[in-house]
């Protein structure tokens, strides 16, 4: 039992897993976004396309999470209908290390953006012509996310199974 | 209140409603106009305007009514959280002023009780009238009975004002202090010492004893009574209060008579209430919308009674306070 936990096929698949925790940023991030987005519609529902906007740029993350994780999962064969593939303890290990950028990074950087998407929406309720400049704010999160999300897929693409 | 509690919606309403805020110029353009009407047209334009009245003299319902509105939004933004309740003791305590003194005197002060409280006006007056204090809870009940005795005793409606005050003062402190928000704490900490100072300005300008500063002394300050009381029987009282930190507050406008001191006391206040403006999601904007507000109809009150007595322009520019936006 605790040998197959510990064999490459487990270790991968932990990857994809882990992969797709970025999703946990996003949510706590469009929450938030949302949260100040109501509130300033609340007020003033005319705003509701602006401030819908700012809310769904904390999403991204989830999604960069889910295409590494599908990424992975492609990789060991578990979409393909023909069962997955044995993996050396060293090739699921490459494959666990190289999900990690996107899933933390994901995560952490979710949760800025969604504090950066709040701002954001703030400075609409007070000033809605700066609408830009406040989805420019958030979107310099987004820099870092993707560039998570570029590390684990060079890491990814470099493994052979 | 946990400490990192966030607030998103009710920070994110408030900053929409930051934009109904009178801007300096707009208060400016107030105390521009030639006579009270065109002044009164002009706040008829701004979010005061809901109140239909009837002519300039009803212009303190149409700020009660706004104030009144003001507290409910806010207070509906947050419901599970009591804090902005130690912004509204101070309405609950003038309330109880008031009713205390229609008691003593047996006339009617129905105009100068405010909305806007922690407990509705009828709620007040039937439990204070049967001296009933558990139905008023954040009143300090000992502090009601002492002014009433006091008052039987000495007949000085004074005594029902600095008793009451000094209630108010440490209930804000005592809520506060539970609610250990560090900007709410500073900032009921500065209003205790800047009440003081003026206390101790307007004490020293009516040449009255140390035991009225004393009585009138409230707690909840940084600076200690002792302080006061040396800088009472100094000769320059500024040259003390230079060590606290209130010194450049007290050295650039203490000796400038008290109108200008009173309006330099508010600006300080304002300038530390500023800061709320860059925080987003913490609960600071909320509470700096309320204390705005608040500055905001004083400053039309100020406007609107010179404008009725036909003060000079220039007089009443000098006067108008601060804004937040």
């Amino acid at each position: 039992m605790v040998e197959s936990l510990f064999s490459g096929e487990f270790l991968a698949l932990a990857g994809a897993a882990i992969a797709a925790l970025a999703g946990i940023g996003s949510a706590i991030g469009v929450g938030v976004a949302g949260e100040a987005a109501a509130g300033v519609v609340s007020e003033d529902p005319n705003k509701f396309g602006q401030v819908l906007l700012l809310q769904a740029l904390p999403g991204t993350q989830g999604i960069y999470g889910l295409l590494i994780a599908f990424l992975v999962m492609v990789k060991v064969g578990l979409l393909g209908g023909d069962g997955m593939i044995e993996l050396t303890m060293i090739q699921g290990a490459g494959i666990f290390a190289a999900a990690l950028p996107i899933g933390f990074v994901g995560i952490f950087s979710g949760i800025a953006q969604g504090k950066a998407a709040a701002a954001g929406i703030m400075l609409v309720g007070k000033k809605p012509s700066e609408l830009a400049k406040g989805m420019l704010f958030a979107a310099m999160v987004e820099t870092y996310a993707v560039l998570a999300l570029l590390v684990s897929f060079l890491m990814l693409n470099s493994i052979h199974v | 209140m946990s400490k990192n509690k966030i607030y998103p919606f009710a920070v994110a309403s408030v900053r929409s409603m930051e934009n109904s805020l009178m801007t300096k110029q707009k208060l400016m353009q107030m105390a521009d106009a030639k006579t009270a009407e065109e002044a009164l047209r002009i706040l008829s334009d701004s979010a005061y305007g809901k109140t239909q009245i009837k002519g300039i003299y009803e212009f303190e319902k149409m700020i009660g009514n706004h104030l009144e509105e003001t507290y409910q939004a806010v207070a509906g933004l947050i419901p599970q959280e009591t804090f902005i309740d130690i912004f509204l003791y101070k309405n609950d305590y003038h309330n109880i002023k008031v009713l205390l003194k229609e008691e003593v005197s047996k006339a009617s002060g129905k105009k100068f009780l405010i909305q806007g409280g922690t407990i509705p006006i009828e709620t007040l007056r039937k439990n204070l009238r049967e001296r009933n204090y558990i139905e008023l809870p954040n009143i300090n009940g000992e502090a009601v009975e002492e002014a009433v005795n006091m008052y039987a005793k000495t007949h000085n409606g004074r005594y029902i004002d600095s008793i009451l005050d000094k209630a108010c003062f440490s209930t804000m402190e005592k809520a506060a202090k539970k609610l250990g928000n560090a900007y709410v704490s500073k900032y009921v900490q500065m209003l205790a010492d800047i009440t003081n100072l003026k206390t101790l300005l307007r004490v020293k300008k009516m040449d009255r004893d140390y035991q009225v500063l004393e009585e009138s002394f409230v707690p909840g300050g940084g600076v200690g009574l002792e302080f006061f009381s040396r800088a009472f029987r100094s000769d320059s009282p500024v040259a003390v209060l230079k060590e606290t930190p209130y010194g450049s507050l007290c050295e650039d406008y203490m000796d400038q008579g008290f109108t200008v001191f009173e309006k330099a006391c508010d600006d300080y206040l304002m300038e530390y209430i500023k800061d709320a403006k860059y925080k987003t999601l913490t609960p600071e904007p909320v509470m700096a919308f309320i204390l705005a507000k608040e500055t905001e109809a004083k400053c039309i009150r100020i406007i609107m009674t010179c404008k009725m007595h036909n003060i000079d322009v220039a007089i009443i520019k000098e006067r108008v306070r601060e804004a937040y936006v």
